[in-house]
Parts: structure tokens; C-alpha cells; sequence
């Protein structure tokens, strides 16, 4: 059908054409990328809605490309913060005169955002799982480059963390992989294919056992559930804020995405030991990322830990199962998604006028920064899981669907989302509140380029208010391919 | 525009019950409003009345429907359509919602109508975001009340929290207002998690969040989990009501929002913490052990002795009003006690007195608690600054608010013939008639001490405004500020005078409201036939007891007529008073910490009271030239209960980091390890 391959070809191109002109030598060139990064975005949310309600209207589609409501809404948030992403990073660019290699910099920024963009876009279209793997990889890849873009220690450092573990990652999911096509009798690689032979009881339950653990391993090493997280507070906090929404957002859901789709396949033959495997990695992950947002003293590694916590939630929502478990577990990710994205991008303007990612230094942001601390911390609340944000009820499904479980899972569950919440509000409102000292009378003066980013602002109210429309009613469409997808995956 | 399901007792009933969801609509259609327009009116001051006026507007809406459909007797639901895995929002208003409606509103257009005065006064505080979180406020806790499923009580549960938080936190560069705000939302937190226990877990059996199929099915759960529901519910609704050892919050958070919102949170959500107790307990648990009803005796005795207690510790005008607040919880909590030990011991007109007890304190302790607040409000306005030791002498200055908080104090204490003194009778009767009933030896122990108790915290309530009223209003200015405080303007003393006037009209006419309560004493399990009485006078129907106040004022005005007539006719002399030959200034008053004193001193094994004394001198110590004096008193439950934990968990935490210890090494084995284990669990194919 036309529409998928309009869909996937939109983000495709506007990547191309950025990749051509970033070898052109000159000057000019970099000032066009900075407008295809733009459109970059906007086209890939354009996708995400044309795909999301094309399959509302009923398409579905099976082979090479696939398209199902599992795939359309894992889509969504990319599209919707791809497009804040790039509306933020039209201002993020560097000025000019930064250092010597500023433009080549740029260059590089400029056309490995929007091949990230389409990257992720293919992810989540393949129905193929080579090349599901193939571009899972290639986010990797593309975004390990965007991490580093600070170019200090620390951010190589970040960079190369992410992709040894995630790589170290990968390779078990390629093995996988090779074990799921042994289990079955025609080693075909499409996932529609190798669903009906699971349905059909012709996969060797040994085998699928191999390949679920070590898919587990491999995506989430890329997921980053515990204890195969480390590299991901280093790689999300040291990114640009613009990119850090999209790892923190959208690429991470992909990986959830995968796991889903293994998790589809094997769970015919291996039954409740797949599901239990998974709520005991998604509650261990989420305990994890809660303790530490405990401790944390760094916005953006605490902004990340919350991740943790969140990617474990929607993994143990998922490990539940039923209907509403796994329909919990989708909101959770859609409204996790909004709001984090919001917060990465109020973080940006935030630190950068703070001159500092210090939780302590930061002390009266709101003082100082109104609008974007403001957004920092009702994104915050919605993100500990406060109505009325759509993150509580999220929550409060995963916490039905572990009551439907058992009880003490619920209590633990429970435990957790307590503990995120003390501690995300604990930091963000002595962060934004409170001034530490009384301000002085001549403030220093900022340092150049740390003006107020007004474009990360909008994008930042922009992912709020999608957020918040979404809380209160989710649109038709959405709510539609939730139940059909939760119908699938439950 | 909504469905509607109607179910009632004729076209009265339906065209009551449109009327109320018509004004409910209007109320809360109000309530968006005043948050929309204070958001976009931020910038301009001198708009900044709107909000409340809408919130105003709103909570009448609040209060007609809920006396709608008290006046109609039905209950009518409506569904709203949104998608969630647990099932949408869906509203009802029983007779037991329009009561705690009535109480939202009824309080909510004083409050609304004094913060109209006082929010332009407030310094320090952003007003946009301040009326915006006052309307989200008023409106969230209406939507609890009326919430007929435990999706929409939680959500909006959660809200009132979050938005109460803000209003909290609203002075911003205050550390100690974020510091209370933030116990405070934790407080909420646990409580909300108990509740969000209670009620997903029964749902994973009966597959049902709506109240009203809980209300059928809950009963049939097995003893074993009811008990465990009943012990959650005890604390998720006490940590929000103030409940002893739960109340730490509640002294911190309720004086460090503006005052209206004092008044709100603690003359009404307070309030709706006991709703959710009520409801969940009375209609949803079924019958009970005894043993419910002793818990929750002997939590409200515990209760209303320590915050009197801990009230007449204060100094800060609000934080006392705040520890009362934990003390009248304590008296309505006796009243829940003994209708439940009533109900499991097949007592029915005791769990009437009861009930009728519990619900007739929660909307006179509204009234007056609000009053007061406002009150303290109106103070805080005046002279800067809400430490009572810094004031003195505001009777001459603000006669109006000096007034109000008079008619508070006086029905706080209980006094005759103020709506204070109707219910605390309602009480006694209800432990008398405990104590009467033959049921067991533990019975009579349990009602004779529990009217032990309430006369302690009554004759210490009264002590308490004793200090209060007096050492604010009485006597000479002890600062500067008190000297030149002035009257607030007309608004803020109409908001006042509005609570005032209601103390009087509940207190004379205790058989009307009784009337009125039925229906919701009847909605939570009472027996239906009202209480015996005229129009004047309120009979318990225990041993032959009954109250006329109105009977009552009339001797006082009489008395107060004869002893005026009398004075008038005494030789009268004015002379200074005797200073032992020095002279007598603001200084040598007897203040609140003085006040206190003999208090402090009976009670120490409770304050253990620390006290530091440093004099100045130069020569020899019997010339002093300066003395400091520094006293307090220690905290037990932070101490011993909340600290431990605290501390035990950062502890933890702190531990727990070093799992991240930054070498790739590490985290490699860390994969490897996790991939083995994986295999491992799966020991089909080892």
C-alpha cells in the first residue's frame, strides 16, 4: 500500500537530502541543514499521524513493512517529540564562532538527527526482523554520534559506554534472533509468519527459551532495564536536551517495542515463564531507577534514572499481562513519553541558564528561568505519576493488573512508584523553590549564549500541552488502536 | 446533556435532583472558569478578585445542590465517556456526598468571598497560580465527594492533594513553607497508596471499581481481608485527616498556605478524608468485629487529647488553630467509634446518635474552624506576622474580627448556645449511652473513659482560646505592628461573618439540622426514623436526655440583662492597676508562653520541654543587664517514629549506589551474569 511506503519514505528523504548536503564544503550547506532538521521532525510526526489513522481506519499490513496498532502507537511519541526535538534544536545549534570546528560540528548534527528520526521511524515499520534488528542498531549507531556532541571527556565517555554495552547487547539479540528462526521448521524472518507458526505450536520450546533470554539480555541492555542500565544515566544526561528527549522518549520505547514482538512470538511456547521473566525484570529495573532518584544530585541523571524507573514499569506492565495489564503498560509508555520529553526540554533552557546541571546549584530556577521551570516541574509531577496527569492512571492500571496478579506484587509496585515520587518531588521543588542564597543585587552577567532558548521552551510546552490534552481525553484513534493493541499484546 | 439516571421518590425527588446536578454543573463549571481566568489574568493585579469570585459563585452551587438533594432524598449518576483500562469517570450524588457538599460549599463561599479582600494583600506570593490552584482546589474536592468510582475518587483524591500542595508551597522563597509542603505531599502519597490498595485489591475478585457494585460485593469478602481493608482505609484517610500519629503534616502545611486556604484545608478536606472513611467503613465493609470500633474510639481519644495538648504548646496563631484541627478529628473520630462498635453490637439507635454525632462536629468544626481561620487570616493581614507573643490589644483596633474570632473560640470551646456545644453533647450522649448499655464490662470501660477524655479535651480547648483570644485581642499591643494594625477591609469580615452567623443558627436549632442530617445518617446505615424532639429542643433518646438551646440563650440573655442591670446600679471606682511599685507596661503581661506554663509543667512527660536561659552580665550575676530565654518542647512521634525511618532509607539508598561505580568492566559482567542467570531460571533445557 502506498501510504506506509509515503510514511517511511517522508522522514527517508528529508535524512537523504541532509546527508547530500552535508557533503557539500560549503558555508551555506550548514544553514540548510539547520532547516532540514526542522522539517526532519515535522515530517516524522506527520507520519506518525498519517500512520496512526490510517491503521484507526482499519489498514493493516503484513510482510516486509508491517503495520499494526502495536506499531502505530509505538510511532506516536516518536513522531510527537521528534517534532519538539527539532523545534527545540533550531536554536540548540552552536553559535557560529564556538571553536574552530564548530561547523563541522553542525554538519555532523545536522544530518544525523534526521537519519536518527528515520531510523526510528523504520523501527517501528519492519515487520522483517532482520531488519528490525538491522535498524535498532543503526539507532544505536546514529545516536551514540548525537550523544558525543558536547565533544568533552565526559560525553566520550557517555558515548562509548552506550554503544560497547548496547553493542554487547546487540549481539545477544542477533543470536536471538538466529535461535528463533533454528526453533521453527522454515527459518523465514518475518514476524507475521513466525507468529502464525508460534500459534500453530511449531516452535521448539527449548529453543525459544534461548532465544527470549537472550533477547531479553539484548534488548534490554538497549532498554537499560537493571542490571543492564549503567551506561544509560551517563549517555542521557551528557546528550544535548533535544537529544536526550528522544533517547530518553522515543528510542527506548523501540527497544520496548522488540521485546514486545519477541515476547508475542515466544509466549506460545514457553507460556507464563516468559510473562514472569519479564515482570520481574520490569519491577527490579523500576525499584532501581527509584532508589536512585532518591539520590541522585544531577537533573538530568535524575531526569534519567526516572527513565529507568519508567521503561521498568512499562516492561512489568507488559510481564502482567492481559488486556490490562499490557494496555496500562502501552499509556504508560505513551503519557511517560510526553512528559519526559517536556521535561528534557525544559531541563535544557533550565541548566543552561542555571549554568550548571548541580541539582543544589540550580536552587530558584523558577526565580530565574519562570516558563521553563514552571514546565520542569508540573512535567515532574506528571511524571511521579500526579493527576491530573494521564500517568496516574496509567499507573493505577499496572497497579490493577497486579492486584489481578497478586496482592504483595501490588504493595511492591506500589513501594516503588511511593518512593519515585518522594523523590522526583523532593529534588524538583527544592531545585525550581528555593534560592540558596538571597539573590544579590548585581547579578553576574550570563555568558554569551546562555540567553534564554525560547524555541526549547516552546517545544517543551508543546510536548506539556499534548500531554495534558491527552490526559484528560485521549483522542479517538489513539484510544481505538490502545484497545486493539492491548488486544494483541495482553 | 449528561445521561441521567434517575432514582428517587416522585417528580419532587427529580425535579430536586435536576436542580442539584444543574447547580453542580454550575459549580464546577465556575470553578474552570476562575482557574482559566487567573491563569490568563496573572499579570493584572487589580483583577485578581475574579478567580474568587468564581470559586464563590461555584461553591454556592456546591451548597444548593448538596441541600437539594439532602431537602429530595434520591441519589442520580452520571458517566462521563473516557477511555482508561479501569473504566472511565463517573459521578453520583447520594445523600452522603450532598451533605460533605454542602459542608465544601457552604465554607468555600465564605472563604471565597474573604479571599477576594485578601489575596490583594498577599506579598510573596504569585496570584495567578494561586487562584488558579484555589479553583482546581475547591473543584477537586467536590468531585471526590461525588465520585462513584474509585477511578474518579482517586484521581480527584490525588488532585486536592497536588493542588492543596501548591497553595501550599505558594511562598515560594520560604524553605520552611517547601519543607512542609513536602512532608506533606508524602503524607498524601502514603495515604493514597493504602488507598489505592483498598480498593484495586477487592477488584481483582469482584472485577468491579464502581461504589456501587462495592457496596454489595464487598461484604462477602473473606473476614481475614475486610479486616486488612479496614486497617488500610484507617490509614490512607487518617494520614489525610490528621489522624494520631498520622497528623504530622498537618501542623506544618495548614498554616503555611494563605489563610482562606487554611480554612479550607482544614475546616473541609479534613472533612473529606472522613467522607472516604465513612463511606468505605459504613456502606462498602459491612458489619464488623468490635474490635474496629474500639480502634477507632481509642484513635479519636488519642487524637483529640494530643492536639489540644500539642495546641497549647503554640505560639503561632495558625499552627494552634492547625493542632486543633487534630483534636476535633479526635471528637468526630469518637463519634465514628461508637457508631461502629453500635452497629457490630446490633445497637441501632446508638449508631444513630452516632453517626449523628460524627457528621453534625464535621460541619460545626467546618464552621467554626474556618471562622477562626479567617480570623487568624485577617490578623496575619493587620499586624505581618502570626506569632501571638507579637500582638495584643486588637480588640481596640479590629473590633469586627475580634468579634468573629470570639464567636469561633466560643463554639470551639463548646459553649452554650453555639453549634460547638450541640454536637460535643451529641457526643457525650453517644459515649453515655456506650457506657449505659449492659453489653459488656468492656463497653461501659470504653464509654466512661471516652467522656473522661472529651471533658479533658473540652476544660484544655477552652484553656487554649482562653490564650489564644486573650493574648491576641486583650491587653496592650506588644509590638509595634499590633499597634498600628487596623481593620480589614468590608469582604474579608462579610466571609467571617457569614461562618459567625452559621455557628449561631447550628447551635440554636440542633432538631432542624438533625432533620436535615437524616438522610445521610440513613445513607450510611442509620435507622431511618428521625430523631425524637420538637422543633426547639434535640432529644438523644439515651436515658431521657435532651438539649434546648434555645432555652439555653434565653436564661443567658436574661442573665446577661440582670447582671447588667445590677452592675449599673454598683458604686464604680477607676484607679491604676497595683505594680507591686514599679510600673506596668506590654512587657510585664501575662503572655502565651506564660500561659502555658502550668500545662507545660503537668504534662512534661509528654513535651519533655527544653529550656535554655542565657543572662548578661557583667559584674556579678545577681546584676544582670540581658536576659534570653529560649523554650520548646519535643516532638514524639517525629522523634522516635519518623525519623528512624527517614534516615533508615537515604541509608539505603545511599548503599544502593554504588552499584553504578563507572567501571565498563564491571557492567559487562554485570550482562554476562544477567544472561547466565536468565538461562539458568529456565531449567527445562539444562
Amino acid at each position: 500500500m502506498p501510504w506506509v511506503e509515503a510514511a517511511l519514505a517522508l522522514p527517508v528523504l528529508v535524512a537523504l537530502t541532509a546527508v547530500i548536503v552535508a557533503l557539500s564544503p560549503s558555508q551555506a550547506a550548514v544553514h540548510v541543514q539547520r532547516y532540514l532538521v526542522l522539517i526532519s521532525g515535522w515530517v516524522t510526526l506527520l507520519a506518525a499521524v498519517l500512520l496512526l489513522t490510517r491503521v484507526a481506519a482499519g489498514a493493516n499490513l503484513h510482510g516486509f513493512f508491517q503495520v499494526d496498532a502495536l506499531s502505530a502507537l509505538f510511532l506516536l511519541p516518536v513522531g510527537i517529540l521528534g517534532a519538539a526535538a527539532a523545534t527545540a534544536s533550531w536554536a540548540q545549534q552552536s553559535p557560529p564562532a564556538r571553536d574552530a570546528d564548530g561547523g563541522r560540528d553542525d554538519r555532523l548534527f545536522g544530518w544525523l538527527f534526521p537519519t536518527f528520526l528515520a531510523v526510528m521511524v523504520a523501527v517501528t515499520l519492519a515487520g522483517n526482523l532482520v531488519f528490525l534488528w538491522v535498524t535498532l542498531e543503526a539507532t544505536t549507531v546514529s545516536s551514540a554520534l548525537l550523544v558525543d556532541r558536547a565533544g568533552t571527556s565526559r560525553s566520550v565517555e557517555a558515548a562509548w559506554k552506550f554503544v560497547l554495552l548496547t553493542g554487547a547487547g546487540s549481539l545477544c539479540s542477533l543470536f536471538s534472533l538466529g535461535f528463533l528462526l533454528a526453533a521453527v521448521p522454515t527459518p523465514v524472518p518475518d514476524w507475521s509468519a513466525l507468529l502464525s507458526f508460534a500459534r500453530a505450536g511449531h516452535l521448539d520450546p527449548a529453543l525459544a527459551a534461548v532465544a527470549f533470554a537472550l533477547a531479553l539480555v539484548g534488548f534490554g541492555a538497549k532498554i537499560g532495564l537493571f542490571p543492564l542500565h549503567p551506561w544509560l544515566p551517563d549517555a542521557h544526561s551528557e546528550a544535548p536536551s533535544p537529544v536526550s528527549t528522544l533517547l530518553s522518549g522515543a528510542e527506548l520505547g523501540l527497544a520496548v517495542y522488540a521485546l514486545v514482538r519477541y515476547l508475542l512470538l515466544v509466549r506460545p511456547a514457553l507460556g507464563a515463564w516468559s510473562q514472569e521473566t519479564l515482570l520481574a525484570a520490569g519491577l527490579l529495573s523500576a525499584a532501581a531507577g527509584a532508589v536512585m532518584i532518591l539520590v541522585s544530585r544531577d537533573l538530568k541523571r535524575l531526569l534519567a534514572w526516572s527513565t529507568l524507573e519508567n521503561m521498568g514499569l512499562i516492561v512489568a506492565g507488559f510481564g502482567l499481562g492481559g488486556e490490562l495489564g499490557a494496555g496500562a503498560a502501552l499509556l504508560q509508555m505513551l503519557y511517560h513519553s510526553l512528559a519526559k520529553g517536556s521535561l528534557f526540554l525544559a531541563a535544557g533552557p533550565v541548566t543552561e541558564e542555571g549554568g550548571s546541571r548541580d541539582l543544589s546549584a540550580l536552587a530558584g530556577s523558577l526565580a530565574r528561568s519562570p516558563v521553563p521551570a514552571a514546565v520542569l516541574l508540573l512535567s515532574g509531577f506528571a511524571v511521579a505519576g500526579s493527576p491530573p496527569f494521564g500517568n496516574f492512571l496509567s499507573e493505577l492500571g499496572l497497579l490493577g493488573a497486579a492486584f489481578a496478579a497478586s496482592p504483595l506484587l501490588a504493595v511492591l509496585l506500589a513501594t516503588v512508584l511511593l518512593t519515585s515520587l518522594t523523590g522526583l518531588v523532593y529534588h524538583l521543588t527544592k531545585m525550581t523553590f528555593i534560592a540558596r542564597e538571597p539573590p544579590s543585587p548585581t547579578p553576574t552577567p550570563p555568558e554569551v549564549g546562555t540567553s534564554a532558548n525560547p524555541w526549547a521552551v516552546a517545544a517543551a510546552v508543546f510536548s506539556g500541552v499534548i500531554l495534558l490534552i491527552f490526559s484528560l481525553h485521549l483522542p479517538g484513534p489513539v484510544a481505538q488502536l490502545m484497545r486493539a493493541a492491548a488486544k494483541l499484546a495482553g | 446533556m449528561f445521561p441521567l439516571f434517575f432514582s428517587g421518590r416522585g417528580r419532587k425527588v427529580a425535579i430536586f435532583l435536576k436542580l442539584a446536578l444543574t447547580l453542580l454543573g454550575l459549580g464546577l463549571a465556575g470553578n474552570l472558569a476562575g482557574a482559566a481566568l487567573s491563569c490568563a489574568l496573572r499579570r493584572l493585579s487589580s483583577l485578581s478578585r475574579w478567580p474568587s469570585v468564581a470559586a464563590g459563585a461555584a461553591c454556592l452551587g456546591y451548597l444548593a445542590a448538596g441541600l437539594a438533594v439532602l431537602l429530595g432524598e434520591g441519589t442520580h449518576v452520571v458517566v462521563l465517556p473516557m477511555f482508561h483500562p479501569l473504566g472511565g469517570f463517573s459521578l453520583s450524588l447520594d445523600p452522603l456526598a450532598a451533605f460533605f457538599l454542602c459542608v465544601i460549599g457552604l465554607v468555600g463561599v465564605a472563604a471565597s468571598l474573604f479571599g477576594q479582600g485578601y489575596l490583594r494583600h498577599l506579598k510573596g506570593r504569585d496570584l495567578g497560580s494561586v487562584g488558579a490552584w484555589y479553583n482546581l482546589f475547591l473543584l477537586s474536592m467536590a468531585l471526590v465527594v461525588t465520585g462513584a468510582n474509585a477511578v474518579t475518587f482517586l484521581f480527584f483524591w490525588e488532585g486536592m492533594a497536588l493542588s492543596s500542595y501548591f497553595l501550599v508551597v505558594s511562598k515560594k522563597e520560604d524553605p520552611a513553607a517547601r519543607q512542609a509542603g513536602f512532608v506533606y505531599l508524602v503524607m498524601a502519597h502514603l495515604g493514597t497508596a493504602c488507598l489505592v490498595v483498598l480498593f484495586l485489591w477487592p477488584a481483582a475478585q469482584i472485577h468491579s471499581l464502581a461504589f456501587a457494585r462495592m457496596a454489595i460485593l464487598w461484604p462477602g469478602l473473606p473476614a481475614g481481608e475486610k479486616t486488612i481493608l479496614f486497617l488500610l482505609a484507617l490509614v490512607g484517610f487518617g494520614s489525610k485527616a490528621g489522624m494520631v500519629p498520622l497528623h504530622v503534616w498537618l501542623p506544618r502545611a495548614h498554616p503555611a498556605a494563605p489563610s482562606q486556604v487554611s480554612a479550607l484545608m482544614s475546616g473541609v478536606m479534613l472533612k473529606v478524608a472522613i467522607y472516604g472513611l465513612l463511606r468505605v467503613v459504613f456502606t462498602f465493609l459491612g458489619v464488623g468485629p468490635v474490635w474496629w470500633g474500639l480502634l477507632v474510639l481509642g484513635l479519636g481519644v488519642v487524637s483529640a487529647l494530643l492536639g489540644v495538648l500539642y495546641a497549647l504548646m503554640e505560639h503561632d496563631l495558625k499552627r494552634l488553630l492547625a493542632y486543633h484541627s487534630v483534636e476535633n478529628i479526635g471528637i468526630i473520630l469518637m463519634g465514628v467509634g461508637v457508631a461502629l462498635l453500635a452497629r457490630s453490637l446490633h445497637l441501632p439507635a446508638l449508631l444513630m446518635i452516632g453517626l449523628l454525632a460524627a457528621l453534625y462536629h464535621i460541619l460545626n468544626h467546618a464552621v467554626f474552624k474556618g471562622l477562626l481561620f479567617l480570623g487568624s487570616g485577617s490578623v496575619a493581614q493587620a499586624t505581618g506576622t502570626g506569632d501571638m507573643e507579637k500582638m495584643g490589644g486588637l480588640i481596640h483596633r479590629m473590633p469586627w474580627t475580634a468579634g468573629g474570632f470570639l464567636v469561633g473560640a466560643a463554639a470551639i470551646s463548646a459553649l452554650p448556645p453555639l453549634n460547638g456545644f450541640a454536637s460535643e453533647w451529641l457526643t457525650f450522649q453517644a459515649l453515655f449511652g456506650l457506657g449505659y448499655h449492659p453489653v459488656a464490662w468492656w463497653s461501659g470501660l470504653a464509654g466512661t473513659l471516652g467522656v473522661a477524655a472529651l471533658a479533658l479535651t473540652g476544660g484544655l480547648a477552652a484553656a487554649c482560646f482562653i490564650k489564644a483570644y486573650g493574648v491576641t485581642f486583650l491587653a496592650l499591643p506588644r509590638s509595634r505592628a499590633a499597634e498600628k494594625a487596623a481593620e480589614v477591609p468590608r469582604s474579608m469580615n462579610l466571609g467571617a461573618g457569614i461562618l459567625a452567623a452559621s455557628c449561631f443558627v447550628l447551635g440554636l436549632f440542633p432538631s432542624r439540622v438533625a432533620a436535615v442530617l437524616r438522610p445521610a445518617v440513613a445513607a450510611l446505615g442509620g435507622p431511618h426514623p428521625p430523631p425524637p424532639g420538637s422543633f426547639f429542643t434535640l432529644a438523644s433518646g439515651m436515658g431521657g436526655a435532651s438539649l434546648s438551646p434555645l432555652l439555653l440563650a434565653a436564661i443567658l440573655v436574661v442573665l446577661l440583662l440582670a447582671t447588667r442591670f445590677w452592675s449599673g446600679r454598683m458604686p464604680e471606682r477607676l484607679s491604676a492597676t497595683w505594680g507591686c511599685g514599679g510600673t506596668l507596661g506590654a512587657t510585664s503581661e501575662y503572655n502565651a508562653t506564660s500561659f502555658a506554663k502550668p500545662f507545660r509543667i503537668a504534662f512534661a512527660f509528654l513535651f519533655r520541654p527544653v529550656r535554655e536561659i542565657n543572662s548578661g552580665y557583667e559584674v556579678s550575676p545577681f546584676f544582670r543587664h540581658s536576659l534570653h530565654y529560649r523554650g520548646e518542647i519535643r516532638f514524639l512521634f517525629e522523634e522516635y517514629l519518623y525519623e528512624p525511618v527517614r534516615s533508615f532509607l537515604l541509608e539505603l539508598a545511599d548503599r544502593f549506589r554504588q552499584v553504578q561505580s563507572g567501571n565498563l568492566r564491571t557492567y559487562l559482567a554485570y550482562l554476562f551474569l544477567t544472561l547466565l542467570a536468565l538461562l539458568a531460571v529456565n531449567n527445562k533445557w539444562l
